[in-house]
C-alpha cells in the first residue's frame, strides 16, 4: 500500500466544505501530497478570488495553468494550478459552438444572466464541463478541484441532473449527460469533505454528505477533519500539580492549559459524533498554531497527510 | 462642518447608538450571523428600537433568538426561513430599548414585491406561476442579496424601528449586496426581453438581426422549452418593469447613503483576511467607508507580554502550551494589522477595530450573545 494507491483511486478529487474550515488549504495539501508522490497533478480553483494561489505566492491563479510546486527529488511529480470561472467557461463553451463572434457582447450586455436564469445551473454545468474536458484531453494523473463553499457545493454538483429535469435539450443536454456520467463514476470522481472539529461544521458536513449521496449520487472519499488541536503529553498532570498558585505567570499557564484541555475535549466529542453519524474513513490534520498560510504550512500538513493516505490505500471507501 | 471635537464625540459614541442601518459584510464561516445578533442586543441595550434581519441562522442561534419557530431551520438552508416569512418578532429581554428579529425568506419577499407591483391580481398570479420566476431566487445571482436589501429598506421605513441591522446572505462575494439592485434592474430591463416581446407587438421590423441571432442562439443552446419559459415570464412581467426599476433605484440610493454604516466581519485567518481585504477594496471603489472592523474568534490572551519558556520540547508542557497560544495570537494580530493597513490605504480611513476573543464553546445561547454584545456597547 502506498499513498499513490489512494491518489489513483479516481482522477478527480473535489474538495468541498463550508467557509472557514480550511477547504482551500486542504486542497493545496492534497495537491502537494500527490506531487510529492510522483503524480502529475493539477489544482483547480473555481471561485473568483479564492486564496488557493496564496500559499504558492500568487494573488490569484490565472485561467491558463501555472507551475506551483515540484519536489526537489527530481522525480516525475509536479503540481500546476489554474482557475476556472463560470463566465469564462461559458464564453469558452459558446466559442466552441461557433458563437465566438458575439460572446463578448453577450457578456457585456448581461444576456448571459438571462441565459443562465433560463437554464438554472448552466454556469455550474459549464464549469464542470470544463473540468471534464481537462480530464478527457490533458495528460494529468490527478485533478484536485477546490469546490464552491458548502451550501453551494450540492447545487453545483446537482446542476447537470437539474438541467436535464428542467427539460434542457440540444447541446446543453449533451453536456449535462457527459457531466452526470463523470460524477456518478467513482473511478473518475469523488468528493473529499472538509470540516472542523466543532459543532456547527460537523452538523453541516453530515448534512452535506447525505445530501451529496442522495441527491447527487457522487462517491464520497474520506472526511478530512482539519485543525485538530494535538495533545501535549503531560499537560493535564502538570496542570494538576500547579495547584492554586496565584502568580501572574501561573495564572496564565493555568488558563491556557484549561482552555486547551477544554477545546480538546469538545473536539473529541464532535469527532465521536461524526464517527457515529457518518461512518466514513477519516483523515485528521493538525492545528498548526499559526494564522497565516504559506508553502511551509502546506508542507507541514502534507507530512501529516501522507502516512494517513498510505493507510487508506486504494479502492473505494 | 465637522470639528475635531465633534468627530471625537462621534467616535466615542458606539456604532449601535448612532447608526440607523448597520450592514454586516463578511465571508462565510466568520460568525456574521452571530455578530449581527450580538450587535442587535447591544442596540437594544443602548435604548434603540432594534430589528435584526438574519439570514439562514444556525439552529442553536435561531433558538437563542427565539425565531426558530416549530420548523427546523437547518433543513431549510438556502430556501429561506420556511415557516413564517419575513415578519419581525419581538424578543423580550432586560434591555432598555426593544429587540426584534426577522429571518429573511427571499422567495416570500420576491412574491410580495411582485404582488405589490402587478397591475392586477391576475398579472401577479401569472408571474408567480411561471417556471422561470420560480427559478429566479435560486439561480439569478444577486436575487437573495436584493431581497435582503429590499427588506432592509422596508424595515428602515417602518416606524416601529430606529435601528436596522442586516446580516447578509452567504454570497460568493460579500459585496454582492451592493451590486444587487443594479443587477436586478438590468435583468428586468434586458434588451433580449424587449426583442422577444417585439413580435407580439407586431413590430417585427424592430427586431434587429443581431438580436435574432441571440434569440436563436439561446434556443439552440438550452432548447426551446426553456426559452418558452423566458418568453412567458417577460410577457407576464410586462408593465411591471418600471415600478421594479424605480424601487431598485431607491434601494440602491439607501445602500449608498450615509444612513448605512458598513461593518466588515472577519476571522483572523489568512483566507478570511484575504477575502476581507478584497471586500474592503470593493467598498472603497463604491466610496463606502468601513465604519467598524470586527474580528471574531481571536485566540484568547492568556497573558501576552509575559515572558515564557519557548515551545521547545525541553520546556514544560504548561509552557509549551502557553507559548503556542501566545504565538498564535501574535500571528493573528499581525494579520489584523495588515488588514487595517490595507483598509486605510483603500479608503483613506482607519476603521474602528473590535476584537472578539474565542470562547471555549460556540456562542450559541442568549447569555453568550449578551457577553459578546458588551464589546459593541
Amino acid at each position: 500500500m502506498s499513498a499513490t494507491d489512494f491518489l489513483r483511486t479516481s482522477r478527480i478529487l473535489i474538495v468541498a466544505g463550508k467557509g472557514g474550515v480550511g477547504k482551500t488549504t486542504v486542497g493545496a495539501t492534497i495537491g502537494v501530497a500527490a506531487a510529492r508522490s510522483g503524480l502529475n497533478t493539477l489544482l483547480v480553483e473555481l471561485e473568483g478570488h479564492s486564496t488557493l494561489g496564496r500559499a504558492f505566492g500568487f494573488d490569484e491563479l490565472p485561467y491558463e495553468d501555472v507551475d506551483l510546486f515540484a519536489p526537489s527529488d527530481g522525480g516525475p511529480g509536479h503540481l500546476r494550478g489554474r482557475r476556472i470561472t463560470p463566465d469564462e467557461a461559458l464564453i469558452d463553451y459558446l466559442s466552441g459552438h461557433g458563437l465566438d463572434r458575439i460572446t463578448g457582447r453577450l457578456a457585456r450586455t448581461g444576456t448571459i444572466d438571462v441565459v443562465a436564469t433560463a437554464a438554472p445551473g448552466i454556469r455550474d454545468l459549464l464549469t464542470l464541463g470544463k473540468i471534464r474536458q481537462i480530464e478527457a484531453t490533458e495528460d494529468v494523473d490527478l485533478i484536485v478541484v477546490d469546490a464552491p463553499a458548502a451550501g453551494h457545493a450540492v447545487t453545483f454538483l446537482r446542476s447537470a441532473a437539474g438541467l436535464s429535469e428542467a427539460g434542457a435539450d440540444g447541446p446543453v443536454k449533451e453536456q449535462a449527460d457527459l457531466v452526470s456520467a463523470m460524477l456518478s463514476d467513482d473511478a473518475r470522481c469523488q468528493v473529499i469533505l472538509v470540516t472542523l472539529p466543532e459543532e456547527t461544521p460537523i452538523t453541516e458536513v453530515i448534512e452535506t454528505a447525505y445530501s451529496l449521496e442522495d441527491d447527487v449520487g457522487i462517491a464520497l472519499g474520506p472526511i478530512v477533519v482539519n485543525g485538530l488541536i494535538p495533545t501535549i503529553p503531560g499537560l493535564e498532570a502538570e496542570l494538576r500539580d500547579l495547584g492554586t498558585s496565584r502568580s501572574k505567570i501561573n495564572r496564565a499557564r493555568r488558563e491556557a492549559a484549561t482552555y486547551r484541555l477544554g477545546r480538546e475535549q469538545s473536539q473529541a466529542t464532535e469527532v465521536e459524533r461524526l464517527d457515529i453519524e457518518l461512518p466514513l474513513p477519516r483523515i485528521e490534520l493538525p492545528h498548526l498554531f499559526r494564522a497565516g498560510l504559506d508553502e511551509a504550512s502546506v508542507h507541514e500538513l502534507t507530512d501529516a497527510l501522507l502516512p494517513q493516505l498510505h493507510d487508506l490505500g486504494g479502492g473505494h471507501v | 462642518m465637522v470639528t475635531e471635537a465633534d468627530a471625537e464625540a462621534g467616535a466615542h459614541q458606539p456604532l449601535v447608538a448612532r447608526a440607523s442601518v448597520i450592514i454586516c459584510l463578511g465571508a462565510g464561516g466568520v460568525g456574521k450571523t452571530t455578530t449581527s445578533a450580538a450587535l442587535a442586543i447591544a442596540g437594544a441595550n443602548a435604548g434603540r428600537r432594534t430589528v435584526v434581519l438574519t439570514v439562514d441562522p444556525a439552529r442553536r442561534l435561531a433558538d437563542a433568538l427565539g425565531i426558530a419557530g416549530s420548523t427546523d431551520t437547518r433543513s431549510s438552508r438556502g430556501l429561506g426561513g420556511a415557516g413564517w416569512g419575513n415578519e419581525p418578532r419581538q424578543i423580550s429581554g432586560p434591555w432598555e430599548g426593544e429587540l426584534w428579529a426577522a429571518m429573511l425568506d427571499p422567495s416570500a419577499a420576491f412574491d410580495a414585491l411582485i404582488t405589490e407591483h402587478a397591475a392586477t391580481p391576475e398579472q401577479a398570479e401569472k408571474v408567480l406561476a411561471n417556471r422561470l420566476y420560480k427559478n429566479l431566487t435560486s439561480t439569478l445571482s444577486g436575487t437573495n442579496e436584493y431581497m435582503a436589501a429590499e427588506r432592509l429598506r422596508a424595515l428602515h421605513l417602518d416606524d416601529r424601528f430606529d435601528l436596522v441591522i442586516v446580516d447578509t446572505p452567504p454570497s460568493q462575494h460579500a459585496i454582492d449586496l451592493l451590486d444587487s439592485p443594479g443587477r436586478l434592474s438590468r435583468f428586468v430591463d434586458h434588451r433580449l426581453y424587449k426583442s422577444i416581446l417585439a413580435p407580439k407587438r407586431g413590430v417585427m421590423r424592430a427586431l434587429n438581426a443581431a438580436t435574432q441571432i441571440v434569440v436563436r442562439m439561446v434556443s439552440r443552446l438550452v432548447g426551446t422549452a426553456l426559452l418558452d419559459d423566458v418568453v412567458d415570464f417577460f410577457a407576464a412581467f410586462e408593465g411591471m418593469d418600471e415600478g421594479f426599476r424605480s424601487r431598485a433605484e431607491e434601494v440602491d440610493e439607501l445602500l449608498q447613503s450615509s444612513a448605512c454604516a458598513y461593518v466588515l466581519i472577519s476571522a483572523a485567518k489568512e483566507t478570511a483576511i484575504a477575502e476581507s481585504t478584497w471586500t474592503a477594496g470593493r467598498l472603497a471603489d463604491r466610496d463606502r467607508p468601513i465604519d467598524t472592523l470586527i474580528v471574531n474568534r481571536l485566540t484568547p490572551n492568556f497573558g501576552a507580554g509575559l515572558k515564557t519558556a519557548s515551545r521547545e520540547a525541553s520546556a514544560s508542557a504548561l509552557d509549551q502550551n502557553l507559548a503556542a497560544f501566545q504565538g498564535l495570537r501574535e500571528s493573528e494580530r499581525d494579520l489584523i494589522a495588515q488588514l487595517v493597513t490595507s483598509i486605510d490605504h483603500a479608503t483613506g480611513q482607519k476603521p474602528q477595530v473590535v476584537e472578539v476573543d474565542e470562547e471555549s464553546t460556540p456562542v450559541a445561547d442568549i447569555a453568550a450573545l449578551r457577553r459578546m454584545s458588551q464589546l459593541f456597547s
